[in-house]
């Protein structure tokens, strides 16, 4: 992350934006699903009949959101390259788990009908976008590690 | 089950398993980083061993050479010494046989100036009695007639 350097300390939290306001948003969504306090509707509807798996999309949200976060800012913190590695790898089990979370969500939305398109798919750009950076990420990760062997 | 709870499904479980994979990944990194920093928290009081091991070789180091220095100059000074000893023990000597020599020269001049004086004094003795008989003769002389 040479680029990280170029930014002053405290942007390079934020040094990925998209990450970072998603994440948030997927946790504001995620943790009163997770307690049930508060579902979507179109998930509601669509998994009327499996009541859990609306706490475990809640939950995968919360987790997702908090990985990536927690990776961002361990990313933004001075730290060794076995250090940068590691947050790196969380991040990418963040992003999946994100993607994972907002394409069920686009899914549910979608299947609400031609109304549901517009949001399922800006849903689904989030988890594309989720899903895109988490395969960069291991991919650079990846040649890291062939590097190393 | 319905068409959309089968898709939710599938992705669900497709997102779970990549997740973790994912997980997996993450995990194996993070014990080598942790086994990183432990071999490094290992190894740190060893490096500070290293450390003071090789600042007390220097200062070993520096000690034997003022000590190699030390005993040198104290070689050198005590060569020194003993020459200078041997010069004021030679130049001591030199004094003395030139005391002594100037010494035997006073007294054979003493001696030489006493054989001189009693010469004198002999020969005053001998000019005292030349004056006695001259004078005894001159008396003599005097009281005849005439005179």
């Amino acid at each position: 992350m040479k680029h990280l350097a170029a930014l002053p300390r405290r942007l390079r939290f934020f040094a990925e934006p998209f990450e970072i306001w998603i994440a948030l948003a997927c946790l504001a969504t995620g943790v009163p699903a997770a307690i049930g306090s508060a579902h979507p509707q179109s998930l509601a509807l669509a998994l009327r009949d499996f009541s859990w798996l609306l706490h475990a999309w809640g939950a995968l949200l919360c987790l997702g959101s908090l990985a990536t976060l927690v990776a961002r800012w361990r990313i933004a913190r001075p730290q060794t390259e076995l250090g940068d590695r590691s947050a790196r790898s969380l991040e990418v089990v963040g992003l999946v788990t994100l993607a994972t979370a907002t394409t069920v969500y686009a899914v549910a939305i979608v299947a609400v009908g031609v109304p549901g398109l517009a949001a399922g798919s800006i849903t689904a750009s989030a988890a594309a976008a989720c899903a895109m950076r988490g395969w960069i990420v291991s991919r650079e990760l990846k040649r890291e590690r062939q590097g190393d062997v | 089950m319905s068409n959309p709870v089968q898709i939710v499904v599938s992705v669900f479980s497709g997102g779970v398993a990549v997740g973790m994979a994912a997980t997996g990944r993450w995990l194996m990194d993070e014990r080598d980083r942790r086994r990183a920093r432990k071999e490094a928290d290992r190894q740190a009081p060893l490096k500070q061993v290293s450390y003071e091991l090789r600042v007390a070789k220097q200062a070993d180091d520096i000690l034997q050479r003022t000590i190699d220095t030390m005993v040198k100059n104290y070689d050198r000074l005590e060569r020194e010494f003993a020459r200078y000893r041997e010069e004021a023990e030679a130049q001591r000597q030199r004094d003395l046989q030139e005391h002594q020599r100037q010494r035997q020269l006073d007294l054979d001049e003493l001696s030489r100036a006493r054989v001189q004086i009693g010469e004198l004094h002999q020969e005053i003795e001998d000019q005292n009695a030349t004056i006695s008989q001259l004078k005894f003769q001159l008396q003599a002389n005097s009281s005849g007639p005439g005179l």
